[in-house]
C-alpha cells in the first residue's frame, strides 16, 4: 500500500455495483427490456391523475374535504401554469431507448422491434396527451443526456399531432405480430389502432382535419376491436378479480403490494366520514390513504338517470345515507378496489386507456359526424344494449344524435379520464359551448372571464428556456 | 520580574510580582507555588517548608502559550497566522447535552448551529461563515475526530462530550487548505482526552437530569372546545357564506368529527348528547361518567339540547417530562514509557415526547507508548452504542397529535389506548406508543481503531505512519400490532440493517529545526481513504400474531427485501512550511493535491494551495512603552483555496437507477441522473485578516476577523426545463460571495482573591450573496422569483430566487389589514384567485391590493425579510468564588424572519377537525366592530373550503413549503437571546477531602435552555428554514451532579 500511496496505483478506482453509471448501460438485451418496464412505472406515474381529463369537465363537484384543484375551479391563470414535466420526463425515457435499442446486439431482431414498437406506442400516447391539455408544444425525439440539449420552443398542435401519428405508425409497423403478444398492459397492435382512432378523432373534430381521417378511425377501431367482446356485466369491466378482461385493450398495471393508491380514491370516504351510514359495507371507504376531495356532479347523476334501469348507475356511484335517511356524500362506485386482509382497501383497479365499448363509440361519432347517422346509432346501441337501456329512440338528426353520443360516453366512460376531451371535440365541432356547459368556466365567462381551453405551460419553465412563450389566450390572465 | 503570576496550585490564591519583581504569599508548607507569565516557561516550584522562593523566568523555546491542534500537527497560539477558534474541555465536561456539538453554539465566532429537533442525542445542523452554497443549513464544516476524517456527523455524533479534550474550529482557508477538497466549510478537529505523566487518576460523575417541553400551548379544554366549534358551525357554515355555495353544518354537529354528536358507548369520541345516553345506558351509568371518569354536561349552543362528552388533555399525552441518568468514570494515568485515558459512559434519557429515548454505552481508550528512544506507539479504540427510540415523525406530534379534539378519548373502558380520530398520524400518542413504538428500534454501534507510530529519525525529523478503521453499524426494526387504525397492510414490519466503513491511512513526514531566532517546521504527507456502504432493508407484513414483530413471521407474498453497496476512495498529498523569526514575524504556506473518485477521469484532481503571515508587533522593541496596557498586538493575514466534491458519483458519471415499484412483478431500470463528464471541484477563495490584541497581561483579549469568500465553479443543480425531462443536471454554476466580521472578546474584569469573574461574548456578522450567475437573459440572471410591485418605483419588479448582487432567502407575503367588518366592505374586496375567487364577506381577511389592479396575485405581496439570521453569537459569564462557580452562557441572532405556520394552522382549522386555542374564542372575528385581529374561525378549513384568510400561495416568492402561510398575519422576526445555560458547581476543600483519601469532589447543579427574550410569537425562534410548522423545541433541562476524584 505504500508504494501505492506514491504511485496512486488504481486506489481511486472503485465499483458502483448497487447503480448502474451512465457508460455501463445498454450492453444487452435485457438492459433494454428492464428500461422498457422502467417506461412503463414511470408511464403509470404520468397517467395516475384526473387533473388534466376530469376535473375541468363537467362531471365533478367538490366532495367532502381538501381543496378542489385550480383544473376543476377553472382558475386558471398564467401565474399557476401546469407542469408537463411527468409526460415529458416519459417521453425522454421514451427517446432514451430509441436511441439506445438499435445499438445493442440481438439474437433475435424481432425482440428489438417488439420492444421499440411497445415505446413509440408509449411516445405517441404522452404527446397526444400533451396536444390534448396544452395545443402547441416542444417535440422533443432527441434523449436529454447533457447539459447542452437545445432549448426548444413550441411546435404547432397540429405537428405534434402528426408526430403522435408518425410513433403510432412506426409502432404498428414494428409489432412483429398481431395481437396481445406481451398481455394487455403492454402496449400491442390493438392499442395502437385505439390510439390512433382516438388521435384521428381529435384531429378531425379539433385540428380541421378531413373525413378520411373520420373514415379512418372508423377503419382503425375495427381493427382494434379483433378478437374482443362486452363484459356482460357492466361492473366486471373494472372487477379487480377480472383485470385485463375481454373487453380490455391496453390498461395501466396495478397492484396491492406493487402499486396502489390508483387515482379513483379522491371520489372516496374515509372510513370516519361513512362510519353512521347504514349502507357502509357496500362503500369503497378506506381507513387512510384517501379523500373524497371530489364527488359525481349532479349532471353526471342526471345523465346515469335518463334511462330508467340504466345497470351502471349503480356501477358508478353510491350514495352514503345514515339511519334517518339523509345523505351523507356521494361516492365512486365503478373502480372500487380491492379489501384487503385487515378489512381496509387498496385502491388498486387498472387504468384502462382503451376498451372495446369505446371502439363502438369511436365509430358512432365518426359516422355521426360524417352524417352516416343510422350507422352511428347502430354503433351506439351495441353500448346501450350492454347498459340494458334499450335502442336509441330519439331524435335522428346529425345534432341531436351527436348530443346523445356526447351523453352516452359521459355515462359509459365517467372517470375513465374521457371526459374533458369529450367535451373539448364536440365544442370545437360545434355540438355543444363547453362554456356552457361547465359550470366553472360558465361561471367566469358570466364574469367577464374567459379562461383558454388549452392549459398555461408554468413560468418556471418560460424562466428556464427562453423560447418557450404562454399558451394563447393568458396575456390578461 | 514584574507582572509574574504566582499561585498555589489548586487554588485560586494567587498574586502577582510587584514593579520590583519581588512577591508576597501566604502558603502551607507543602503548597506548590505556579509562576506564570506571558511568553516565559511556567514553572512548578515545591514550597517544601522555604521562607523565600527566588525564581529565574526564562523565555520558553517556542514563545509557547496555549498549543493549539492544526492540520496535521500543533501550533502555540502566538504564531497562529490563521482565523482559529478553540472550545475547550471545560464545555464539555458537564455538558447537559446529548451531542456534544450543541456545546459550540454560541461560543465560537462564525459558527452558526442550528438544532432542528429536541429529540435526544439528534444532530443540529452546523455551518461556518455562512457555508459556501444557498442553502447553507447542508454546508457542514469537515469533521475530524482524533485524525479520523468523519463521513457528516458520523464520527462525532453519540461521543461522550466528556471525553473530549477540545474541538478547535478552522474557518480561513489558509488553515483548512491543508484539507483541500473537503475544506471549503471549514474543519472542526475534535481531540480525546489522554493520559499524562502521573499516578492514575480517577475521575466518577453521576448527573440526574430532567427534561421538560419548555412551554404548554393554549388549547381549548373539551367545554370551549365544543362551545367555540359548534356555534362557528351555526354561524358561518351557510350556503351564502361559502365558496361553492354549499353548506354542510350537519358534517360537523353530527358527523364524524371531534364536535359531532351520534358517538355510541364506548367509541373514539365522546360527545353525545346527553337524553341519548340516558335512554341508551341508563341513569346508573351515566352518574358513574359524571361523579367517576371526569366526563362533564353543558348546553349544546345550537340546539339547546344537554351535551355529555369527556375532556381529554391531549397535550399531557404527548409530552411528559423527561428523565435522565448518566454516569461516566475515566481513569487515567502514566509512567515515563506509557501513558494512558480510559473513558466509560452510560446514559438514559428519556425524550419529552412520550415513547422517546435515548440510551447511549460508550467506552474509548487512548494509550501510547515509548517503545525506544527513537520510536513511539499510539493507539486508540473505541466503541459507542446508541439505543434510541424515536417517533416517526416528531413534527406530527406537535402539528397533529396535540391538536387532537379533547372530546375524542385517551383510553376506551377497558384501559387501552383509543386512537383519537384514528387516521395515519393523527392519533392519540398513547396508542401510537402502544402498537407502534414500543415495538420499534434504532442500535447503532460505532466502533473505532487507530495504530500509529513515530519514528524519530534525527533531531527535529520524524516520521508518523498512521491506519485508521471506523466503522459504523446501524440495525433497526419496525412493527405495528394489530390495531382498528392498520392501513392496507396488517402488522406491517420492516427491518434495517446499515454498515459504513471508512479506512483512512496517513503517512506524515515532519521537521523542525531552529537556527538561532529562525525557527523552521515543514509537514509532508500523503492520506488515503476508502468508504463503503451497505444496506440491507427488508419489510413484510401479514404476520398471523402480535408476538414476534419481526420479519420472519410475515406472509411470504408481502416480503420485500433490497440492499445496495457502494465505494468511494481519495487519494491525497499534501505539505505546508512554516518559518517564523524570534516569534516576531511568521509565514506559512501550505499544498494539497486531492484525487477523488466522484469526478470522472479527467477531473479527479484538485489543487489547493493556502498561505499566511503574521506580525507579533508586540514582541517588538517599539513597542515596550505600551507593555504595561497593551500585552499582545498581532496581525494576522491569510489567502488560500479549498474545495468541494459535494457530489456522488452518479453526477459524473450518470446514473441508472431500479424504478421504485415494479410493474407487472418485473424490474425497471431507468436513467434517473444525468451524467456530466465536465463536472469539476468547486473551489472557494478565502480571504482573511486578523488582529489578536491583548490587554493588562492579556486580562482583556481580543480578536477581530474580517473575510472575504468567494466560491466559484459551485456544484449546484442547474435547472432544466420540463421538456428535457429531467429538473436539473449537477453542474459547475454560479459565484456565491459571503463577507462577514468576527468578534472574540474574553475578560477577566474582576480578578481578587476570593472572587474572579471571566466572561467571554463573540459576535459575527455574515452576508451572503450571490456574485455571478450564467447568463439566462433575465436581468440580473435571475433564477426562479416572481413579479412583486415596487411601490416607490410604481412598476412590478422581479424578486425573489437568485439574481447577482442580491442576498438570497427572503421571503415575501400577502399583506394582512385586518378584516372586513361589514358585507359592505367585503363587496368591494379584489377578485381573489388563491380563494377560487370566491365572494368575501364580513369577517374575511383583507389583503392589500399593492398594485391596485384589482387581483390578489404576485403583485401584491410584500417582502417580510431574509429567513437566516446575520448577526449571531454569544455571552459566557463564569463568576468564581472561592470553590464556588457560576456559569451562565447565553447566545443570540438577529435578522431572521419566522412564518408561524403552525398558529396559521390553528387558526384556519385545516384539517376540519382538531382542536383550537384560546385566541379562537377570544380573538377572532365575531361581528362588526369587535376589535379582534384575526379573520372568523370558520371550523371548516380555511384550506378545503377556500377561505385562504389564512394560509396562501406562495408565487415563487413566498414559503412553498408544506404549512407556510405566506401571510403577514403570521410573519414576526425571529431576533433572540437564549438563555443556555446557568450552572452552579461547588468543588469541597481539599483539607476534608485529604481526610478521606480523595483529591476531589465537586457538586453542581445546572438549568438549560431555560428561555428566551424573543420577538416571535411561537415556542421556538431557532429556526432558520423561515417556516415554524410545529417544530420538536429543545427542551429545558435541569441537571444535578456530583464529581469524585481519586
Amino acid at each position: 500500500m505504500l508504494l501505492c500511496l506514491f504511485t496512486s496505483c488504481g486506489l481511486l478506482d472503485v465499483d458502483t455495483i448497487s447503480t448502474i453509471s451512465g457508460d455501463g448501460y445498454w450492453q444487452s438485451k435485457g438492459d433494454v427490456d428492464s428500461y422498457l418496464v422502467g417506461i412503463y412505472t414511470s408511464l403509470r406515474d404520468a397517467c395516475n391523475q384526473t387533473a388534466h381529463f376530469e376535473d375541468r369537465g363537467d362531471e365533478f363537484v367538490t366532495g367532502l374535504e381538501g381543496g378542489p384543484s385550480n383544473m376543476w375551479a377553472q382558475n386558471l391563470t398564467s401565474q399557476n401554469g401546469q407542469g408537463w414535466d411527468s409526460y415529458y420526463t416519459v417521453i425522454q425515457h421514451c427517446n432514451m431507448l430509441l436511441e439506445y435499442a438499435p445499438q445493442v446486439e440481438y439474437g433475435v431482431e424481432s425482440e428489438r422491434n417488439q420492444a421499440m414498437a411497445e415505446t413509440y406506442f408509449i411516445r405517441a400516447y404522452m404527446y397526444f396527451c400533451i396536444a390534448r391539455v396544452w395545443g402547441d408544444a416542444p417535440i422533443e425525439l432527441e434523449p436529454t443526456e447533457g447539459s447542452d440539449k437545445p432549448k426548444l420552443g413550441r411546435s404547432p398542435a397540429e405537428e405534434v399531432i402528426a408526430r403522435a401519428l408518425e410513433d403510432v405508425d412506426s409502432a404498428i409497423s414494428l409489432f412483429p405480430a398481431d395481437g396481445y403478444v406481451a398481455g394487455k398492459s403492454r402496449a400491442s397492435r390493438p392499442s395502437c389502432y385505439a390510439l390512433k382512432a382516438d388521435i384521428l378523432l381529435w384531429k378531425a373534430k379539433v385540428l380541421n382535419g378531413t373525413d378520411q381521417d373520420l373514415k379512418d378511425v372508423i377503419t382503425y377501431a375495427d381493427l382494434a376491436s379483433e378478437g374482443l367482446s362486452l363484459e356482460e356485466d357492466f361492473s366486471a369491466i373494472y372487477d379487480t378479480g377480472n383485470k385485463k378482461g375481454k373487453e380490455v385493450i391496453f390498461a395501466i398495471h396495478f397492484e396491492y403490494l406493487e402499486k396502489d393508491a390508483q387515482y379513483s380514491r379522491t371520489l372516496k370516504p374515509r372510513e370516519i366520514f361513512v362510519r353512521n351510514a347504514v349502507n357502509k359495507d357496500q362503500i369503497a371507504y378506506s381507513m387512510s390513504g384517501t379523500r373524497s376531495t371530489y364527488a359525481p356532479s349532479d349532471k353526471l347523476i342526471s345523465l346515469l338517470d335518463t334511462y330508467p334501469g340504466d345497470i351502471r348507475k349503480d356501477a358508478s356511484i353510491i350514495t352514503a345515507v345514515d339511519a334517518s335517511g339523509n345523505t351523507i356524500g356521494i361516492f365512486d362506485n365503478k373502480m372500487k378496489g380491492t379489501v384487503t386482509a385487515t378489512d381496509n382497501r387498496s385502491y388498486d383497479c387498472d387504468i384502462i386507456i382503451y376498451r372495446l365499448a369505446e371502439m363502438y363509440m369511436f365509430k358512432a361519432e365518426a359516422y355521426a359526424a360524417l352524417g352516416q347517422i343510422p350507422e352511428a346509432v347502430t354503433e351506439l346501441n351495441k353500448v346501450r344494449d350492454r347498459a340494458r337501456i334499450g335502442q336509441y329512440a330519439g331524435a335522428m338528426d346529425k345534432l341531436s344524435v351527436e348530443k346523445e353520443i356526447l351523453d352516452e360516453r359521459g355515462r359509459e366512460f365517467y372517470l375513465e379520464r374521457k371526459r374533458w376531451p369529450d367535451l373539448l371535440r364536440f365544442h370545437y365541432e360545434g355540438v355543444i359551448d363547453v362554456y356552457e356547459e361547465v359550470p366553472n368556466l360558465k361561471n367566469k365567462k358570466d364574469q367577464g372571464t374567459i379562461i383558454p381551453l388549452y392549459c398555461a405551460i408554468p413560468l418556471r419553465d418560460l424562466d428556464r428556456n427562453h423560447n418557450l412563450t404562454q399558451t394563447e389566450g393568458y396575456e390578461n390572465l | 520580574m514584574p507582572g509574574v503570576s504566582v499561585q498555589i496550585k489548586g487554588t485560586l490564591t494567587g498574586t502577582t510580582c510587584d514593579e520590583n519583581g519581588e512577591y508576597k504569599i501566604n502558603a502551607d508548607t507543602d503548597d506548590i507555588l505556579i509562576f506564570s507569565f506571558i511568553g516565559m516557561t511556567t514553572q512548578e516550584i515545591p514550597v517544601n517548608g522555604r521562607a523565600v522562593i527566588n525564581v529565574t523566568m526564562e523565555t520558553d523555546a517556542m514563545m509557547l502559550d496555549e498549543v493549539v491542534a492544526i492540520g496535521y500537527g500543533k501550533q502555540s497560539r502566538t504564531l497562529i497566522t490563521n482565523s482559529i477558534s478553540m472550545v475547550d474541555e471545560k464545555e464539555f465536561e458537564r455538558a447537559p447535552g446529548q451531542n456534544p456539538l450543541m456545546q459550540l453554539q454560541g461560543k465560537v465566532p462564525g459558527l452558526s448551529l442550528e438544532i432542528s429537533s429536541g429529540q435526544p442525542g439528534a444532530d443540529p445542523k452546523i455551518f461556518i461563515r455562512g457555508g459556501s452554497s444557498t442553502s447553507p443549513e447542508g454546508d457542514a464544516p469537515l469533521i475530524i475526530v482524533d485524525g479520523v476524517i468523519s463521513q457528516g456527523f458520523r464520527g462525532i455524533t453519540d461521543m461522550n462530550p466528556a471525553d473530549i479534550e477540545s474541538i478547535v474550529v478552522l474557518k480561513d482557508a489558509a488553515s483548512t487548505a491543508i484539507y483541500g477538497a473537503r475544506a471549503a466549510n471549514g474543519i472542526l478537529l475534535v481531540t480525546t482526552k489522554a493520559g499524562s505523566k502521573g499516578k492514575p487518576t480517577v475521575n466518577f460523575r453521576y448527573t440526574f437530569g430532567v427534561e421538560q417541553k419548555p412551554q404548554r400551548l393554549p388549547l381549548l379544554n373539551a367545554r370551549d372546545y365544543v362551545y367555540l366549534t359548534r356555534s362557528n358551525t351555526a354561524k358561518f357554515n351557510r350556503e351564502e357564506l361559502t365558496y361553492n355555495g354549499v353548506a354542510n353544518p350537519e358534517t360537523f354537529l353530527s358527523g364524524s368529527f371531534g364536535m359531532s354528536t351520534g358517538n355510541p358507548r364506548n367509541s373514539a369520541n365522546t360527545l353525545e348528547f346527553l337524553d341519548v345516553y340516558l335512554a341508551n345506558y341508563g341513569q346508573d351509568y351515566v352518574s358513574h361518567l359524571l361523579e367517576n371518569e371526569g366526563w362533564e354536561t353543558m348546553a349544546d349552543p345550537v340546539t339547546g339540547r344537554q351535551l355529555i362528552f369527556q375532556d381529554n388533555d391531549f397535550q399531557d399525552a404527548t409530552f411528559h417530562t423527561g428523565y435522565k441518568h448518566e454516569v461516566d468514570l475515566n481513569v487515567s494515568g502514566g509512567t515515563d514509557a506509557v501513558h494512558y485515558y480510559v473513558g466509560l459512559r452510560y446514559l438514559n434519557q428519556d425524550g419529552t415526547l412520550r415513547g422517546t429515548s435515548y440510551k447511549n454505552y460508550s467506552i474509548l481508550f487512548n494509550g501510547d507508548y515509548k517503545l525506544s528512544e527513537k520510536w513511539k506507539m499510539f493507539t486508540k479504540a473505541s466503541l459507542t452504542v446508541r439505543d434510541m427510540k424515536g417517533a416517526s415523525n416528531t413534527n406530527n406530534a406537535i402539528s397533529r397529535n396535540i391538536r387532537m379534539p379533547p372530546t375524542y378519548r385517551l383510553y376506551y373502558e377497558d384501559g387501552t389506548p383509543a386512537p383519537g380520530e384514528g387516521i395515519s398520524s393523527f392519533t392519540n400518542r398513547l396508542y401510537e406508543i402502544y402498537y407502534k413504538t414500543n415495538y420499534s428500534n434504532q442500535v447503532v454501534y460505532r466502533t473505532n481503531f487507530q495504530v500509529g507510530a513515530q519514528w524519530d529519525i534525527i533531531p527535529g525529523l520524524s516520521f508518523k505512519p498512521s491506519f485508521y478503521y471506523f466503522g459504523t453499524e446501524g440495525i433497526s426494526n419496525a412493527f405495528e400490532a394489530m390495531n382498528e387504525t392498520t392501513g392496507n397492510a396488517i402488522r406491517p414490519a420492516s427491518a434495517s440493517h446499515g454498515y459504513d466503513r471508512h479506512l483512512q491511512a496517513d503517512l506524515l513526514l515532519s521537521y523542525d529545526k531552529k537556527i538561532n531566532k529562525h525557527n523552521i517546521g515543514a509537514v509532508a504527507g500523503a492520506s488515503w481513504t476508502n468508504d463503503y456502504s451497505y444496506r440491507l432493508e427488508g419489510s413484510g407484513s401479514g404476520a398471523a400474531t402480535d408476538l414476534i414483530p419481526t420479519l420472519n413471521a410475515t406472509a411470504d407474498s408481502t416480503q420485500r427485501v433490497s440492499s445496495t453497496r457502494r465505494y468511494e476512495a481519495m487519494l491525497s498529498y499534501f505539505g505546508r512550511v512554516s518559518y517564523d523569526y524570534d516569534g516576531k514575524y511568521m509565514v506559512s504556506a501550505s499544498f494539497r493535491a486531492d484525487g477523488s473518485s466522484r469526478f470522472s477521469d479527467g477531473h479527479r484532481w484538485g489543487y489547493f494551495p493556502g498561505v499566511s503571515a503574521g506580525w507579533n508587533m508586540h514582541r517588538e522593541n517599539f513597542f515596550r512603552p505600551l507593555d504595561a496596557v497593551v500585552s499582545r498586538w498581532k496581525w494576522r493575514a491569510s489567502y488560500g483555496l479549498t474545495g468541494n466534491n459535494n457530489l456522488s458519483i452518479a453526477d459524473s458519471r450518470g446514473e441508472y437507477k431500479v424504478t421504485g415499484t415494479p410493474y407487472e412483478g418485473k424490474v425497471g431500470i431507468l436513467n434517473t441522473t444525468l451524467k456530466n463528464n465536465d463536472l469539476k471541484w468547486e473551489t472557494t477563495e478565502s480571504f482573511d485578516v486578523g488582529i489578536d490584541l491583548g490587554f493588562f497581561n492579556d486580562r482583556l483579549n481580543l480578536l477581530v476577523d474580517f473575510y472575504r469568500k468567494l466560491t466559484y465553479d459551485r456544484l449546484y443543480d442547474l435547472p432544466l426545463w420540463s421538456s428535457t425531462g429531467f429538473d436539473s443536471i449537477k453542474s459547475n454554476y454560479g459565484t456565491i460571495r459571503n463577507n462577514g466580521v468576527e468578534i472574540e472578546l474574553s475578560a477577566t474584569p474582576v480578578m481578587s482573591k476570593n472572587f474572579r469573574w471571566d466572561l467571554s461574548f463573540t459576535f459575527a456578522y455574515n452576508r451572503s450573496i450571490v456574485a455571478e450567475l450564467p447568463e439566462n437573459g433575465e436581468e440580473k440572471n435571475r433564477i426562479g422569483g416572481n413579479f412583486a410591485w415596487d411601490r416607490e418605483a410604481g412598476k412590478e419588479v422581479k424578486v425573489g430566487g437568485f439574481a447577482e448582487g442580491e442576498r438570497f432567502g427572503g421571503r415575501w407575503a400577502f399583506h394582512y389589514l385586518g378584516t372586513y367588518q361589514t358585507e359592505e366592505e367585503a363587496a368591494l374586496a379584489p377578485i381573489d384567485p388563491n380563494a377560487q375567487s370566491r365572494k368575501k364577506h364580513a369577517g374575511d381577511a383583507i389583503f392589500e391590493d399593492v398594485n391596485n389592479d384589482g387581483v390578489l396575485d404576485s403583485h401584491d405581496m410584500i417582502f417580510m425579510g431574509y429567513i437566516r439570521p446575520d448577526k449571531v453569537g454569544g455571552l459566557v459569564n463564569t463568576l468564581s468564588y472561592k470553590n464556588f462557580t457560576l456559569r451562565i452562557a447565553m447566545d443570540y441572532a438577529i435578522g431572521h424572519v419566522i412564518d408561524n405556520g403552525f398558529k396559521a394552522q390553528i387558526m384556519g382549522s385545516t384539517r376540519n377537525n382538531n382542536n383550537a386555542i384560546e385566541e379562537c374564542m377570544t380573538n377572532t372575528w365575531q361581528y362588526a366592530g369587535d376589535g379582534t385581529k384575526y379573520p372568523k374561525y370558520t371550523v371548516q378549513s380555511d384550506y378545503d373550503y377556500q377561505y385562504r384568510n389564512h394560509a396562501r400561495w406562495d408565487n415563487q416568492i413566498g414559503n412553498s413549503k408544506d404549512g407556510a402561510s405566506n401571510n403577514s398575519l403570521y410573519y414576526s422576526k425571529g431576533d433572540y437571546l437564549a438563555f443556555r445555560e446557568v450552572s452552579l458547581s461547588w468543588r469541597l476543600p481539599e483539607r476534608w477531602m485529604n481526610k478521606i483519601r480523595m483529591s476531589g469532589m465537586e457538586v453542581f447543579a445546572g438549568a438549560y435552555n431555560l428561555g428566551y427574550i424573543k420577538a416571535y410569537e411561537g415556542m421556538f425562534p431557532e429556526i432558520y428554514t423561515g417556516l415554524d410548522y410545529g417544530t420538536y423545541p429543545r427542551p429545558t433541562q435541569f441537571n444535578v451532579g456530583v464529581n469524585l476524584t481519586f
